[in-house]
């Protein structure tokens, strides 16, 4: 009997939350009282085979409502004592505000397109115009920022946020690279600061948005997972090109509104994810078929080649929205145990990700150009980063186990192990897919599948 | 407003909820008793079937749930609203055009109405 009532409070957790929220202690009151008066009247089989069957069917209802229900919908709640009617959902943001998280791409792609399109009809050097284009974009960002500083950081503005951050960027790449060599000598680890500090600092900033708000956290990604496509574009011809950024900035908005509109934690993670997944596609078949990524040791473009590189490649692209949520679900869970150290631990076993990650960009560094490190050192650091995440993530579990509040939470175990399980695989996904560095273990179809399920775990784990 | 009509066709879960709840406010297991009850146990709905009926009818409107005064012991039960019962007597009255036409037609032919 117990077991049966395990297997249904597992087959529970595939409703919606808002849904296993409100219903979810109730379903499973009638259904062990429906269990024992099945068990009486000898029909056990029957009455679990009829929850079985019809349990698809009322999945699919259940989501269909919820997505086309949007969040105008009010629940009628009234109270014997009390009286009244309340809503439950959290109310989403208005077009007008949604349209303002959704900008930035609309920008962004018609830049960028534009900028592609003028330079096919006119011949006009691209840089010139690009320039031009960044100054513009570059001051409307200034007049976001500083209207958001002014009137406080509205939701919308987190996917602008990351513009800011790599316009900025670029900024200041430029004025580095403009330094004469009589000043520096050397300006060489301008390229070293782009891609160890630029990556560590872009998953610093997404990690404290995701804090602020895990909804923010969704939106913030956003940008950065579009953008990373643009290494499959050597080579392919302006027409091409255009086509797959104006596609990509299109779902980018899309998805973008659509988010901020819905307010609704999942359907918003299920529409970030979209951009990458719909949006990438396009690009890797280009740069396979008139780009540059078809590998030597292939004969001719194909699509299974296409898949080779596009799965794995989405998998990293996809860490950059997942690796923050669980980031922020270990941080809740060290939060909750705060009394005992946790807010401490989880902060110890973060460090070690971050770690992994900055070894990981070392390795990249030093496959893309004669950059070297001694392998000892990378040693110590890959020990370095395995040990303060095994330790903190002991710790938290240790404080978790004192802490006699979470003690009752149910799920708390099968959440840290999952946890501990998938956080790791941030810096490795990147390891094995990075350009240059690890691309021809894609080649491994086991290794392509456990991207795929980490993705799938990793979704199902943020979504919880 | 939405009209009353948009509702109609009522899926058979649903319109099953309303006739039980037609007969006063019920608990979740209560509900599923009756139905089976009322069917001759036809209709034999499963516990998620009848809370996805549930959850779609409380945003829409047409039902309401009332908290226990005991949050702790009492159970939630959900009562029909006005404009629950406003869409179910029109579903009613749907079926029984759809009868009416139906003997109608059969009477036309000759053969014996249902």
């Amino acid at each position: 009997m117990m077991w049966i009532m395990k297997l249904y409070s597992l087959a529970l957790k595939l409703y919606p939350q808002q849904f296993r929220f409100r219903f979810s202690s109730e379903m499973e009151e009638i259904f062990h009282a429906r269990l024992l008066g099945a068990c009486e009247d000898r029909v056990l089989v029957g009455f679990i085979l009829r929850e079985l069957l019809q349990l698809p069917g009322s999945l699919v209802g259940v989501y269909m409502w919820s997505m086309s229900a949007g969040q105008s919908t009010q629940v009628a709640v009234s109270s014997v004592v009390g009286g009244g009617t309340s809503g439950v959902n959290t109310p989403g943001e208005g077009w007008g505000a949604s349209f303002m998280a959704g900008l930035p791409h609309l920008l962004m792609g018609i830049f960028i397109v534009g900028s592609e399109i003028i330079y096919m009809i006119t011949g006009i050097n691209q840089n010139v115009f690009m320039n031009l284009l960044v100054i513009c974009f570059s001051l409307t960002l200034l007049g976001v920022l500083i209207f958001n500083i002014s009137k406080g950081w509205k939701s919308w503005s987190a996917s602008w946020i990351i513009y800011m951050f790599v316009v900025a960027i670029l900024l200041l790449s430029q004025i580095a690279n403009a330094i004469p060599h009589s000043i520096v000598a050397n300006n060489a680890w301008v390229s070293e600061v782009q891609v160890l500090i630029i990556p560590l600092l872009l998953a610093y900033l997404l990690y404290k948005i995701a804090c602020r708000n895990r909804l923010r956290g969704l939106l913030a990604a956003v940008p950065p997972m579009a953008l990373l496509w643009l290494y499959f574009l050597e080579f392919v011809p302006t027409l091409q090109k255009s086509l797959a950024w104006g596609w990509m900035f299109l779902l980018a908005f899309t998805a973008t509104v659509m988010m901020l509109h819905t307010k609704r934690f999942v359907i918003a993670l299920g529409l970030a994810m979209a951009v990458p997944i719909l949006g990438g596609l396009p690009f890797v078949y280009l740069g396979v078929y008139m780009g540059g990524t078809l590998p030597f040791s292939e004969p001719v473009p194909s699509l299974q080649e296409v898949f080779k590189q596009y799965i794995p490649f989405l998998a990293m692209v996809l860490t950059i929205v997942l690796g923050p949520q669980l980031a922020v679900t270990l941080r809740a869970v060290g939060y909750e145990s705060k009394k005992v150290g946790g807010k401490i631990f989880y902060r110890l076993a973060l460090g070690g990700i971050l770690l992994g990650l900055a070894l990981t960009l070392v390795q990249w560094e030093m496959s893309l150009t004669d950059w070297h490190i001694s392998p000892k050192v990378m040693q110590v650091g890959i020990i370095a980063s395995v040990m303060l995440y095994l330790v903190g993530f002991a710790l938290l579990v240790w404080s978790v186990m004192r802490s006699e509040e979470l003690l009752d939470k149910k799920d708390l175990a099968l959440q840290l192990v999952a946890l501990f399980v998938l956080l790791p695989f941030v810096p490795i996904l990147i390891l094995l897919t990075v350009p240059f560095g690890a691309m021809d273990y894609t080649g491994s179809w086991l290794l392509t599948l456990v991207m795929i399920a980490w993705v799938f775990a990793a979704a199902w784990m943020v979504k919880e | 407003m939405t009209n009353t009509d948009d509702f109609l066709p009522l899926q058979e879960p649903t319109f099953y909820i309303l006739l039980s709840l037609r007969g006063g406010e019920k608990h979740g297991y209560a509900i599923l008793k009756d139905i089976a009850e009322m069917s001759s146990e036809q209709v034999k709905l499963s516990t998620g079937t009848l809370y996805g009926a549930l959850y779609r009818l409380l945003d829409q409107g047409l039902i309401e749930q009332i908290e226990p005064e005991d949050k702790a012991r009492g159970k939630k039960v959900y009562r029909l609203m006005h404009s629950g019962l406003e869409v179910f007597d029109a579903e009613v009255s749907r079926m029984k055009h759809l009868m009416l036409a139906v003997n109608k037609k059969v009477e036309a032919i000759g053969g014996q109405q249902v």
